[in-house]
Order: C-alpha cells, then sequence, then structure tokens
C-alpha cells in the first residue's frame, strides 16, 4: 500500500500560513512597545489640565466677566443657555459614546450644523427680549471678541486632536470638525460672560466666524492628526517564508 | 466566498427550504464575540500575553473578510497584520466593555481601502483563486455543484449591488456583526444597515429565485 505524500506545491499550506503570520504579528507587537491604559490615562490628565487651563487663564487676562450696559439676568440667561447647549454639543462631539469608534456620521454633522445656529439663535433670542440690547456699537466691530475667540478654541482643539492622533478610520475631518465645533461652543459662553454687543452683524463677525474657522480649522488638521495611522511596517509576510525565519511565540 | 454563501444560503434554506445549505455553517453568536472583548480588556490593563487572545478571537474573522474583499491572499495576510497592530498600538485607548469586532473591521476597512488607493490598479480585483481553504466541506456532487451554481449567482449579484449594500450584507450575514455593530463598523446609523442589508438580500433573493413577499425593491426574476 502506497504511503501518503505531503503536498508537493510550492506555495506553504494555509495553516502554516497562518501560523507564521500569528507568530510574526505577535514579535512584531512585542518589539514595539505600546501605551497601556494607565500609562496612556497619566498623559491624557495632563493634557486635559492644559485643555481646560489655558482657555481660563486666556479669559481672565483679557478681563474675565464684563457685564457692561446689559441686565444681570440676560448675562446669567445667554450664559447659561449657552452653556447648556455648549456642554450638549461638547458630550456628542468630544464623546464617543458606546463604540470605540465615536459616534455616528450623521450624529458629528448634525453637531457641526447645529451649533452655530443654536448658539447664535439663543444669543438672539433672549437678546431681543431686553430693550436696547441689539443696537450698533460703532466701536465694537467685532475684532476683539474673534481675536478672543479663536485664541480661546486654539489650544483645547490642539489637546484633543492630539488625544485622538491615530485613532479614526471612519471619518477623521468630520470627528475633528466636531472636535472644532464642541470647543467653539465652549469657547463661544465664554466670550458671552464677556462681550456685552448684541448688534448682529458684531455677532456674525466676532462670534459665529470664529467659531466656524474653528471648525474648518480643526478639520483640516484633523483629517492628517487623527486619521488612522499609514503603513508603518513594510509589506513583511513575505520575508517570514524564507527560510531560516524564526519567530518567537509569545503567550 | 463559498463560506459567506454558504452562511446566506443557510438562511434562505431556513425559509425555503432548498436542500443545498444544509451542511453549511451559520454565522457566529454573540458569546463567540465576547472572548476578543474580555482579552482587549486584559490588554489594555497591560497583560501582554492577552495579545495572543486578541488575535486568536479577532485574527480569523477579520482574515475571511480581508481575503473576501481583497481576493489576494498575501495582501489580506498584510492587511491583517496591519490591523491588529493598529489595535496593538492604540490598546491604551480601549474602554471596558466595548465591542473590539466593530472597531478591528473598521481599521481594517480602512487599510484595505487606503491600500487600493495606494497601488491605484484594478488588478487588485482581478479574479484570483482564494485557495483551497475555501473549497466546500462536503462531498456529495450534486450539492456541490448546487452550491457553486448558488455561489457564482450570489457572487455575481453582490459584485453588481452598490458597495454600502454589499458591505452590510456582508458584515451581517457572513461576519456575523449585530445591527449595532455593523453600524459602528461601517460608521453609519443602525437604520441605514438595516436598509442596505435588506435590499442586499432582497436582491439576492430575488436572483435565487425566492423573492420576498412585499417586497418593493423586488427585480425582474432572471433565467439562471
Amino acid at each position: 500500500m502506497p504511503k501518503l505524500q505531503p503536498p508537493t506545491s510550492d506555495q506553504p499550506s494555509a495553516a502554516l500560513r497562518a501560523a507564521h503570520l500569528r507568530a510574526q504579528v505577535i514579535e512584531l507587537s512585542a518589539a514595539e512597545p505600546s501605551a497601556t491604559r494607565a500609562q496612556l490615562a497619566r498623559q491624557h490628565r495632563v493634557v486635559w489640565l492644559i485643555v481646560l487651563l489655558v482657555p481660563l487663564f486666556i479669559f481672565i487676562a483679557c478681563g474675565g466677566i464684563r457685564v457692561g450696559p446689559r441686565p444681570e439676568r440676560l448675562v446669567l440667561q445667554t450664559a447659561l443657555g449657552s452653556a447648556i447647549f455648549g456642554a450638549c454639543l461638547a458630550v456628542v462631539g468630544i464623546g464617543r459614546g458606546r463604540s470605540m469608534l465615536g459616534r455616528p456620521r450623521s450624529w458629528l454633522a448634525m453637531q457641526v450644523l447645529l451649533t452655530p445656529v443654536l448658539l447664535l439663535g439663543w444669543r438672539v433670542l433672549i437678546t431681543a427680549c431686553y430693550p436696547k440690547m441689539m443696537i450698533e456699537w460703532a466701536e465694537r466691530p467685532g475684532i476683539r471678541c474673534f481675536t478672543l475667540s479663536l485664541s480661546l478654541a486654539l489650544v483645547p482643539i490642539l489637546g484633543l486632536l492630539f488625544l485622538r492622533r491615530g485613532s479614526d478610520p471612519q471619518h477623521p475631518r468630520l470627528t475633528a470638525a466636531a472636535f472644532g465645533a464642541a470647543v467653539g461652543a465652549l469657547a463661544w459662553v465664554l466670550v458671552d460672560l464677556w462681550c456685552p454687543v448684541g448688534y448682529v452683524p458684531h455677532l456674525l463677525l466676532g462670534h459665529v466666524l470664529p467659531l466656524l474657522l474653528s471648525i474648518s480649522l480643526s478639520a483640516l488638521l484633523g483629517g492628517r492628526v487623527i486619521a488612522l495611522g499609514g503603513r508603518t511596517v513594510p509589506l513583511s509576510f513575505r520575508s517570514s517564508l524564507v527560510p531560516g525565519f524564526r519567530p518567537k511565540a509569545r503567550g | 466566498m463559498s463560506t459567506m454563501l454558504g452562511k446566506f444560503a443557510h438562511d434562505i434554506a431556513a425559509s425555503s427550504g432548498q436542500p443545498c445549505a444544509r451542511a453549511l455553517p451559520s454565522p457566529p453568536s454573540r458569546r463567540e464575540l465576547e472572548p476578543a472583548n474580555l482579552a482587549m480588556e486584559r490588554y489594555a490593563q497591560g497583560d501582554e500575553s492577552a495579545f495572543a487572545d486578541v488575535y486568536d478571537a479577532v485574527a480569523p474573522r477579520v482574515h475571511a473578510y480581508l481575503i473576501r474583499q481583497t481576493r489576494d491572499r498575501v495582501m489580506a495576510d498584510d492587511l491583517l497584520q496591519q490591523t491588529l497592530l493598529q489595535i496593538h498600538r492604540k490598546r491604551g485607548t480601549y474602554a471596558a466593555g466595548l465591542p473590539v469586532l466593530p472597531w478591528a473591521f473598521a481599521i481594517a476597512r480602512r487599510l484595505y481601502i487606503d491600500e487600493c488607493r495606494r497601488r491605484k490598479t484594478d488588478a487588485l480585483w482581478s479574479a484570483r483563486d482564494v485557495g483551497e481553504d475555501d473549497r466546500l466541506a462536503w462531498a456529495l456532487p450534486d450539492d456541490e455543484f448546487a452550491a457553486r451554481e448558488t455561489a457564482r449567482l450570489i457572487e455575481a449579484e453582490l459584485a453588481r449591488m452598490p458597495s454600502n449594500q454589499r458591505a452590510a450584507f456582508e458584515l451581517l450575514k457572513v461576519d456575523g456583526l449585530s445591527h449595532q455593530e455593523a453600524a459602528q463598523a461601517l460608521g453609519t446609523t443602525v437604520s441605514a444597515v438595516k436598509l442596505r442589508a435588506f435590499r442586499a438580500y432582497s436582491a439576492i433573493r430575488t436572483v435565487l429565485g425566492c423573492p420576498l413577499e412585499g417586497s418593493s425593491s423586488e427585480k425582474p426574476r432572471r433565467q439562471a
């Protein structure tokens, strides 16, 4: 009775390839250190501290809360409403929800679109309830509000992009745009406390335009920064099939 | 591909009683998906040996997905390697309890798309034999012939349908992901995934000669 012969094909069997691939991936992972959750948490705490403290420092350095001619009740209502909107938008824009992949595309798009509309709408709606609060201030076209808004938003946007760098395989630009909208919304709250002008062209130039710029800048940077990292390991499986390759198994 | 078609044929058989699907495997259950999450949790906490478990839980299904997409075993191997290394690099970001598989599928999909863009060639889509693993497990000639014919029809229909419908169908029917997980992997809503899968399902059932009753997306029955 003839003996059974092994396959004579030049190609390695599927099982052998799978075993080599497994061993190689495990070996490559062992050779490339990656941060554990605890190690990453320390780094994140530092970045979050910077993200929160820098805008506050800038805000205080610029004079903090300025009521001006506004009734205190108007300041409270605009700031409280903006803060609630901002918090909700930040939860949607920055949080990942119950998924490693973040929010669905439709949620993020909605958040980006709604942010300027809600914030501007709330500010105008509340201000319109008070007489003479929407009149033009000739000496305040909105340049200072524009500068302050961008200054408040810049560091948090960079911080958030840093925290999520190289991690989004699906829609990095939209995720980053949502970061920009969330940060811009929170910056809006501080600027609301600082700026007494309710004139609509001023709001458009000094408040809405920097918000839109924050979104655009964040999306522009995010497309590169938080997109999933490209190939960092060359096509190496073939090399594992050459004679002499001895992967070290782990685990 | 035959495995995928077999699983779909399994569903079809459940409703129409076709004999060709009786020996085919069913999609993985929920319980089979949990070890991946548990292993990933251990790995995120710093247990280095858990990466082997993550690999064993994730790699077979992602690899099958990549082979279906690329039709090139070497490229699929390479992309699988990249996918697992990406998971390794980002292990610290893993939050306890979140599903790993949609994440892994999304990374694999992104890497595959990037690789296709990089190569910029249609040669990737040429029909290449996937390998001996894809041979059918049973040996009865009639069943095998019927299954091959079914596979040919479904493959042709899958090739015709929009890529978003095909992706939703494959993740649900082949890879056994839930609607929620497939929605996460595709970056869309559960409703959109259901709709895309339903359209794909309806189209394939129509091709196989057993259209869904009352389906608005039915196509004219074709001659097989």
